[in-house]
């Protein structure tokens, strides 16, 4: 038979062993929960670092090789997965190297006409009348500043060469010199004429080519029929290569007219005129004319 | 006495009647500013003054242009001075007469001989008439004389106050 504080000994002894049973349980549970999570890390390093291989394979190509997998790297966990792959610095541009991203037809280049459209900008701005001086030594002052140059000046007119990416810009910069009246703004696409007059200078120069090796095994009579063909040729370079230069630079650097100036032809052809003749005679002159009495 | 006091009445009604249709003054008041001379027989102008350098303020008075408002009148002389003489348009701000008439004031500048001039317009309506108040000069001597300018486009009056304007026309009534 058994003592009564034996039996609570019995019933303390299961009370504990359960509660031992129900924290290794939690243990359990919260290792087990703790011991995914680099599994599932690694899972996603795996993928992420897949994906960046992928993505960035091409601009990656000269980056040192990860190390091997043989023997565990410090920070890695037990299962052997590396930790996430830190974010790839930025890639840095070599000075001087120019934006990859700016368009190409910007600057002229030789690779650009083929894949974007190449467009001469050109703007002519109307302005009113007013502190003319001050005005055409503003938009000079712009052209410099926007990395541009004056072209041409006169009493009331101006016109500056602008770097195509810096149109917008400098015509926003001009509207606040003063009361603009009228703007005109055309953008003129000369791509077939760009890629035409490139076929051009090719195909006389492979005439060039063929010409010269035609002139070594020419006899006397031939060779000054030949060199006079390769004179024509020559020529023709020159004015197509020319051509280019200057399609090139008409691309390369927009160009902005100021005019101050009224509009008033252009007005009276397209507008009804107004039936009040008083309106005619508003403004200065009327104004300070003194002289004139009843 | 009665047919006296008749008579004296029909007098007084008579004198006041051939008054107010045979005055020769102008629709609105403007006072002279220090400094300025107001100018006789004027043609294009219904008042003129100017400042010793010539600097000009002007009234000119526009019959029966009760067709249009405000907003017209100011596009209109915006789209003449702006669009059609080259001028340059400054500011455009809202204006109120000595007698409170609310118009626009259209602030503009243009270079003539190659100095830059300032003119003003300031449009009013008022008795079915169109007041145009103007201003003008070269732009550093306008500078100078500018309080006295403003002071003289603000004198303006364009309202037709009398006690006779509910009986008669506008054409008689507020003539000074």
């Amino acid at each position: 038979m058994t003592s009564p504080s034996h039996g609570l000994e019995k019933h303390l002894v299961l009370l504990f062993a359960l509660v031992a049973l129900l924290l290794a349980g939690c243990g359990g549970a919260a290792e087990k929960r703790h011991s995914m999570a680099p599994n599932d890390s690694r899972m996603m390093a795996q993928s992420s670092a897949t994906g960046r291989v992928d993505r960035e394979s091409d601009e990656m190509a000269d980056a040192p090789a990860p190390p091997a997998e043989a023997a565990p790297a410090p920070g890695r966990n037990e299962l052997g997965a590396p930790p996430p792959p830190p974010p790839a610095p930025p890639k840095q541009e070599k000075k001087g190297e120019p934006n990859k991203e700016q368009p190409k037809a910007a600057d002229g280049g030789d690779q650009a006409p083929h894949e974007t459209a190449m467009l001469i900008y050109t703007a002519r701005v109307t302005m009113a009348v007013y502190q003319v001086e001050q005005g055409l030594v503003a938009v000079e002052k712009i052209a410099k500043e926007n990395g541009g140059y004056l072209a041409m000046k006169h009493d009331r007119e101006i016109v500056i060469r602008i770097p195509r990416n810096r149109f917008e810009p400098a015509l926003a910069q001009i509207d606040k010199i003063g009361d603009v009246l009228h703007r005109d703004i055309q953008a003129q696409d000369v791509t077939d004429e760009f890629v035409d007059t490139e076929i051009r200078i090719k195909n006389a120069r492979a005439m060039q080519t063929r010409l010269k090796v035609l002139l070594e095994k020419a006899n006397v009579k031939e060779a000054l029929e030949i060199e006079k063909e390769m004179r024509r040729v020559t020529e023709e370079i020159e004015l197509l290569e020319g051509k280019l230069k200057l399609l090139k630079d008409k691309i390369a650097f927009s160009t902005i007219t100021v005019a101050f100036e009224a509009r008033g032809s252009t007005i009276q052809a397209t507008r009804i005129k107004l039936p009040f003749p008083w309106l005619s005679q508003l403004g200065l002159p009327t104004l300070l004319r003194l002289s004139e009495d009843r | 006495m009665k047919r006296h006091l008749s008579f004296i009445l029909r007098a007084v009604v008579a004198t006041s009647l051939a008054l107010g249709t045979a005055a020769c003054g102008k629709p609105f008041d403007v006072k002279t500013a220090p400094g300025m001379v107001a100018l006789e027989n004027q043609r294009d102008f219904d008042w003129r003054a100017t400042t010793p350098e010539g600097v000009v303020v002007g009234v000119r008075v526009v019959e029966d242009e009760k067709r249009g408002d405000i907003p017209f009148w100011t596009q209109a002389v915006t789209l003449q001075l702006r669009d059609v003489s080259g001028y340059a348009l400054l500011e455009s701000a809202e204006v109120a007469s000595a007698d409170g008439t609310k118009g626009r004031l259209l602030k503009f500048g243009h270079d003539e001989d190659g100095k830059p001039y300032v003119y003003w317009v300031s449009i009013y309506l008022a008795q079915d008439r169109l007041f145009l108040v103007e201003a003008g000069g070269p732009k550093d001597l306008f500078e100078r004389a500018r309080p006295n300018i403003e002071w003289t486009m603000k004198s303006i009056h364009v309202r037709c106050n009398g006690f006779l304007a509910p009986v008669l026309s506008s054409h008689t009534c507020n003539r000074w």
